[in-house]
């Protein structure tokens, strides 16, 4: 839950480039002939709706309202008491406070005279809402307009590729406080959460996995700050000499970072992960390599992929990661935040992934 | 009203997943439900953990459970296909195709039938999970089950409380580090990182966690900001861990150094509203009952605009798998308490001399009334100033 530091968007650049977003995803709208946008989040999942207005969304969800021609407007659950933080923190100004999302949002749309509207990622918004909303908008044409926001940011711009190097290395820095840390896990997971949120992370997920004789514990950290997130799966001890499992695994992830250029499609980058893994001699009972835009962290993708299946892409941020499935039936996961460049991935402050 | 006899250990039982199951088929059978699906979108998968047992990585997850035959989970994370099938109170679990819809639609066929569909958070159920098996099914053949699910977990097993309670102890342990973490000179979010990095490090899975510093300027609490504590500020936080997927929250204000008599007098106030809401806790009370006491003693003192919308949500509420979860403690609200519920009662609100004032305590309804979690004093602290 979204409980550590929310940076308010209160400086020149900062709402500059919120106002670039949104006339980007204005230009995405006018490309598809609707006159308005509807984009939904919740608590847990709510990256576009940030990343264009830096609105937390840190109880309850909210439809934002995005207008070709007019300011965004935001409906939310939660209270009109939070109106002054939310305005105070974002760049918006309208808010409405509603229990029925849904029916508000088509009430909108037909008071404001629209004609054409697009529902940005569908499949993400509640069913009950998107009935409820074609309901109250009868008049109005709706349009599932799919994973349209998170597409825009697969190549970030210079500022969220800041965010996102940023949150990266808070990752690192989780991890390496792991590794380092004294104690039983929860222990370490402690000095790891503590040092993130130190960091200035808005939130932090750390998952430990048991530790087993053999193959050695692994550890998930997760980081978002802002609308930026990132992801890092490793070893919960660094590499050692004399430890042929973890050192396999780990020298083919990073012969398959290799393989990851712009030119790769989806398909072919995920199934080199096994090629790279054989050839360090890594025994498994199956191997699943993972790509994934950064802007589709938070969801894990369950709600489609916002990268273009045939290319990753020059400049694009992924979450890149390997399922080994070891023929004791224990899965390791091992991955980073990287970015697609022509000599394959790298780590986003331009260390190997 | 009897407390039943669950036992209580560090993992569920394979009892206790088969007694939950079969609180909600007897639910389902006395709602005339044929079939049950349990829809576990990211923020909301309290009902999916219910009736599987283990914590929950999936973003999207679902539980079919007939009124007869095998429940079948689908998940999106293959660490928890794993898992719930260690467990294996649903033995059949599966990961989501690329279609989930589709999965759920084949999985749950209306067509087979007309019986009726309850789903647990229809309301939330995401368009890409849920609409195929809406659309194939015939006119008010789906019903919501949310309310269903929300009574049944209203009143937890031992095993649960004994979650609870260790959850109620991490909240104790929260309210120590912010205490020391709340001085002058610390920033918000360096205080929520040290309640957070000792919560984690003595075993809480997670932490829902709001704070707000100032003075009598403070209408609410929000995710903290870098703003820099000072001498004289009411530091206010709701922090509630997590233990084996059961939440405990704690409400607690201090004071940066020795606080006015302003801040006194309120305190005062609303350790009175508290106590006459503890009072009202016991088997048969309902959520109106506890927050009526409460808003009385604002009341009294001519404070009962503080007790509306505009200045407040909830006058508490109840926690398990989900840290806001019935009872709601609300005038006109007509939950009912019983043996085994657990909640909070906090008459949290803004007060024109202090501004936001937080203060609630957690309990156990027991048969004569209730039971204190928390072992944090009841008072206004005091933090170096």
């Amino acid at each position: 839950m979204k409980r550590g530091l929310v940076r308010p968007a209160d400086t020149d650049e900062a709402v500059a480039e919120l106002a670039h977003r949104l006339e980007q995803l204005r230009h995405a709208l006018r490309d598809r002939k609707v006159q308005v946008g509807l984009l939904y989040g919740d608590v847990e999942t709510a990256q576009p709706l940030t990343f264009l207005t830096n609105v937390c969304v840190y109880w309850g969800h909210a439809v934002l309202v995005v207008p070709v021609n007019d300011e965004p407007v935001l409906l939310t659950s939660s209270s009109k008491r939070v109106h002054p933080w939310i305005r105070s923190s974002s760049v918006i100004e309208q808010i409405h406070t509603t229990s029925e999302l849904g029916r508000t949002a088509g009430e909108h749309l037909v008071a404001a005279g629209y004609a054409r509207a697009g529902i940005v990622d569908q499949r993400h918004w509640p069913s009950v809402v998107v009935s409820d909303l074609t309901r109250a908008a009868e008049a109005v044409a709706l349009e599932d307009l799919g994973p349209l926001a998170r597409r825009m940011q697969v190549v970030p711009s210079v500022e969220q590729r800041g965010g996102l190097t940023q949150a990266a290395r808070l990752c690192h820095q989780g991890l390496a406080a792991f590794r380092a840390g004294e104690g039983d896990t929860a222990a370490r997971v402690g000095a790891a959460e503590h040092a993130m949120r130190m960091g200035g992370a808005t939130d932090v997920h750390i998952t430990a996995h048991p530790a087993y004789p053999d193959p050695p514990e692994w550890v998930q950290l997760t980081c978002h700050i802002g609308s930026e997130w990132s992801t890092v799966q490793g070893f919960a001890a660094a590499a050692r000499d004399g430890e042929p499992a973890p050192d396999g695994i780990e020298r083919g992830f990073a012969a398959w970072l290799e393989r990851l250029t712009p030119e790769t499609s989806v398909a072919e980058a995920e199934q080199a992960a096994e090629t790279a893994l054989a050839r360090e001699g890594v025994g498994a009972a199956g191997v699943r390599g993972r790509v994934l835009a950064h802007a589709d962290i938070e969801t894990d993708g369950v709600f489609g992929s916002s990268l273009e299946p045939e290319a990753l892409g020059e400049g694009a941020v992924v979450s890149a990661s390997i399922d080994v499935r070891l023929p004791e039936g224990q899965l390791i996961r091992i991955g980073d935040t990287v970015s697609i460049g022509p000599g394959g991935a790298r780590g986003l402050d331009d260390r190997p992934g | 009203m009897q407390a039943n006899t669950r036992p209580s250990e560090a993992v569920a039982s394979f009892e206790e997943g088969q007694w939950r199951h079969g609180r909600i088929q007897a639910a389902m059978a006395e709602q005339g439900l044929e079939q049950m699906v349990l829809v576990g979108p990211s923020w909301r998968r309290e009902n999916v953990r219910y009736v599987c047992g283990v914590g929950l990585h999936s973003r999207l997850s679902a539980v079919h459970l007939p009124s007869s035959g095998t429940p079948r989970a689908l998940l999106s994370d293959p660490r928890d296909v794993d898992a719930v099938r260690a467990a294996g109170w649903v033995p059949d679990a599966r990961l989501w195709s690329e279609q989930p819809a589709a999965d759920l639609a084949a999985s749950v066929d209306p067509s087979k039938g007309q019986g009726l569909i309850g789903i647990a958070h229809l309301e939330l159920g995401p368009y890409g999970m849920l609409q195929a098996l809406l659309d194939a099914s015939a006119e008010g053949q789906v019903v919501s089950a949310t309310a269903l699910l929300d009574r049944i977990r209203l009143v937890k097993s031992d095993w649960e409380v004994a979650q609870v309670r260790a959850a109620a102890a991490l909240a104790d342990l929260g309210w120590q580090a912010f205490v020391e973490a709340a001085h002058a000179g610390a920033r918000e979010f360096e205080v929520v990182a040290a309640v957070e990095g000792a919560l984690k490090a003595h075993g809480a899975e997670d932490n829902f966690m709001l704070i707000a510093s100032g003075g009598s300027d403070v209408r609410g609490m929000t995710p903290p900001s870098d703003r820099e504590i000072r001498a004289g500020d009411l530091v206010r936080t709701e922090l509630t861990p997590r233990v084996n997927g059961y939440y405990a929250q704690i409400c607690r204000t201090v004071s940066v150094g020795e606080p006015n008599q302003a801040a006194v007098d309120t305190f005062e106030l609303f350790h009175r509203a508290m106590v006459a809401g503890l009072e009202q806790v016991r088997p048969g009370a309902t959520g109106h009952d506890i927050a009526r006491a409460e808003n009385d003693v604002f009341r009294d003192v001519g404070w009962g605009q503080y007790c509306t919308a505009e200045y407040t949500r909830v006058r508490g509420h109840g926690y398990g798998l989900h840290p806001d979860e019935r009872p709601t403690l609300l005038e006109g609200n007509e939950d009912r308490m019983d043996v085994n519920t657990t909640l909070i009662v906090h008459p949290n609100t803004f007060s024109p001399d202090a501004g936001y004032m937080v203060f609630g305590d957690a309990v156990l309804v027991t048969e004569h009334g209730h039971e204190p979690l928390l072992a944090t004093d009841r008072q206004l602290f005091v933090s170096q100033a």
